[in-house]
């Protein structure tokens, strides 16, 4: 029985609780129990707290028992990234310079999650503050992927999608700078939602790049994440950067009907380094489309090559301000020796960083260079412009756009921790809808020969949500296999 | 030999000779940095050692221009503007890994955006105001409970606030 509950949907958990069918005491202590067991080998997790996650499921049956439920997901346990700040919890982002932090404070994600009565349950591992395409950059250790334990889960959330793949939870957290929630639910065969630009608050979220950060929901099927979004959406007065609209109901708007709808297909989207099992995945995806009713378009995204060095001059950019407040002086760590207050800074924060953020920090740092500035940051904000454009274009002509979310199923691990450039380019698909601030969903679209789940991403425009929801709905439905589990032992 | 290895001789030689012969160049090197990493651990060594090594054979045009900072990148300039204080070794694995994605993202230059406004976010932002109203803050205690830990075991905490080096004289 236990077993079985951690094979269950949100949505079918959801439905479990409500009919009194189990207690939210015993779904968290299979999600415990599995995790404990299995987690050595996966190594999802830096932190877990199953005491004070029992004690959160112990309220929720009694909240339920008085008739007080306080929504469908009330008693679902889910993961949260470790960048995430949950009162009296680690916050590591991923980093020494972060090893011992606590949060004396409740995000506001996390306080949406805790009004809607959710148990968490678990701080999964990153790429150091969200910087990497692998976790392989977490300066604790590289989390394993459930369908095979020698390649990567994808970054930056690979905590959080091995999380949901390998059923240590049923729901998770993650954020997504340039892919890091979409790249690892491809490579994790599960559902990643990168939500638009200022549709969740920021606000408790560590910051990477301000105007490209974005939190958004896991799970194994759409319902699931689309269930998980409606609580974490709205309008917060303490992100300024927080769309003030209103939330509409996700999970009402997944079963209409998609006939009709337009589909755009970029070439842009197709090129070089496509590997072929994923291009016919994606080819597989556009015949059930075509053969749903749904009109599919060409459409041109011409300056989507562009995106990859944009993205890495305005995220080191940003990363580099924004890390400039770990310097060793109000938190994080300080190096036991300095001589004076510079010293304090450069020491403690060169003992705190591993490799890629030194290295993002560095090149953000020139980039932002009096003298190179013009020729880096505004020119590169100028070609984010074109890239807006070209979606903005495109979004006039179609409902939503196919591609794949990655050009190659999950790579093993080391294949490329050492060549910065390589593991930059396999972001090609995902960093344009950051750039461009829209929203996208990444889904699987099969299984390679030898097992491993392929990613497919449907991208919808500005607040577009409810439309990529669904037409993501309907090709799971049609395709239940893409909801298979790995097998660990 | 580790990869990183391989990277800090194709830098290394980069840097004495240019781009061309770096395999004639890094095949003897080769050799020596293994050694040297199994013995010392640190291409700062193979650095403060560099006339040592004029003696051998293809390297002494390499040994002669051993220094990282010959670049056009001043990785000495940005790493004190970054506030990092990095490592010998670090300094060159950096400069040659940026230099590499300076020259990918080089391709900007050949875009034209004559005209083309800069996007800083995404959707126009503006500031956004609160009324001013005391409302709920941390405690001194919550504010100070991360204060960094010091080699005694304490936090960096006197009379509630934090303590850090002498900034004046």
């Amino acid at each position: 029985m236990s077993q079985d509950l951690c094979f269950k949907t949100a949505a079918e958990l959801s439905h479990l609780l409500k009919d009194k069918a189990v207690s939210a005491v015993e779904v968290t202590t299979a999600f415990i129990e599995r995790t404990e067991r299995l987690d050595p080998q996966v190594k999802a997790f830096l932190n877990t707290d199953a005491a004070n996650a029992l004690a959160q499921a112990k309220a929720s049956d009694e909240r339920r028992a008085n008739g007080g439920a306080l929504g469908p997901l009330d008693g679902v346990p889910v993961a949260l990234k470790d960048n995430t700040a949950v009162i009296g919890q680690s916050m590591t982002s991923g980093s020494k310079i972060l090893k011992d932090y606590i949060s004396p404070y409740d995000g506001t994600c996390t306080q949406k999650l805790k009004a809607a009565g959710m148990v968490l349950w678990g701080r999964a591992n990153l790429d150091e503050f969200a910087m990497g395409s692998s976790t392989e950059n977490s300066a604790f250790f590289p989390t394993n992927n459930p369908w095979d334990l020698k390649a990567s889960p994808g970054g930056s959330s690979g905590g959080s999608a091995a999380a949901v793949a390998a059923s240590f939870a049923p729901l998770a957290i993650g954020s997504d700078t340039g892919g890091s929630i979409r790249q690892p639910a491809s490579f994790c065969g599960i559902v990643g939602v990168k939500p638009t630009y200022g549709r969740v608050s920021r606000y408790g979220l560590a910051s990477l790049a301000s105007s490209l950060d974005q939190l958004g929901p896991l799970g194994y099927t759409v319902e699931d994440a689309a269930m998980l979004l409606q609580v974490m959406a709205g309008h917060d007065e303490r992100d300024s950067t927080s769309l003030n609209v209103a939330v509409p109901d996700y999970v009402g708007a997944l079963q209409a009907n998609i006939k009709g709808k337009r589909i755009g297909i970029a070439q842009d989207y197709l090129g070089e380094g496509l590997a072929d099992n994923v291009r016919a995945a994606f080819e597989k995806a556009v015949q059930f489309y075509k053969a749903a009713g749904c009109e599919l378009v060409d459409i041109s995204l011409p300056h989507t090559a562009l995106a990859v060095p944009v993205y890495y001059i305005i995220l080191a950019a940003e990363a580099s301000s924004n890390l400039a407040r770990y310097d060793g002086v109000r938190y994080t760590h300080r190096s036991a020796e300095v001589s004076d207050a510079i010293d304090l800074f450069a020491k403690s924060r060169a003992e705190g960083f591993g490799p890629e953020v030194k290295r993002r920090i560095i090149l953000g740092t020139y980039v932002l260079n009096s003298g190179y500035y013009d020729a880096y940051y505004l020119r590169a904000q100028k070609v984010r412009t074109l890239i807006r454009r070209d979606f903005a274009l495109a979004f006039k002509q179609v409902d939503a756009i196919l591609t794949p979310t990655a050009p190659t199923v999950a790579f093993k691990q080391g294949a490329k921790v050492n060549d910065p450039l390589a593991m930059y380019l396999n972001d090609i698909y995902t960093i344009p809808t950051n750039l461009a601030g829209i929203c996208g969903v990444s889904f699987n679209g099969g299984f390679s020969a030898d097992g491993m789940p392929m990613g497919l991403q449907l991208l919808g425009d500005v607040l577009a949500e409810s439309t990529i929801f669904n037409l993501t709905h309907a090709f799971e439905k049609a395709h239940p296999e893409a909801n298979k589990r790995p097998t660990l032992a | 030999m580790s990869v990183l290895d391989a990277d800090i001789i194709v830098r290394l030689t980069r840097l004495a000779c240019g781009q061309d012969d770096v395999a004639d160049l890094t095949k003897p090197l080769a050799g020596i940095a293994v050694d040297m990493h199994s013995k010392y651990d640190s291409m700062s060594f193979l650095m403060s050692e560099a006339n040592s090594l004029k003696a051998l054979p293809n390297l002494q045009p390499l040994v002669s221009n051993l220094n990282p900072m010959s670049t056009q990148l001043d990785i000495d300039y940005i790493a004190e503007l970054a506030r990092l204080a990095l490592k010998a070794d670090e300094k060159i694995r950096l400069t040659g890994q940026l230099e590499g994605i300076l020259d990918y993202i080089q391709q900007l230059q050949n875009v034209d955006v004559e005209g083309v406004e800069p996007t800083a976010h995404a959707f126009s932002i503006y500031n956004v105001y609160r009324a001013d109203e005391p409302g709920p803050t941390f405690t001194p205690e919550e504010a100070l409970m991360n204060a960094p830990l010091l080699a005694s075991g304490k936090r960096a905490i006197r009379e509630d606030q934090l303590v850090v080096p002498k900034v004046v004289e």
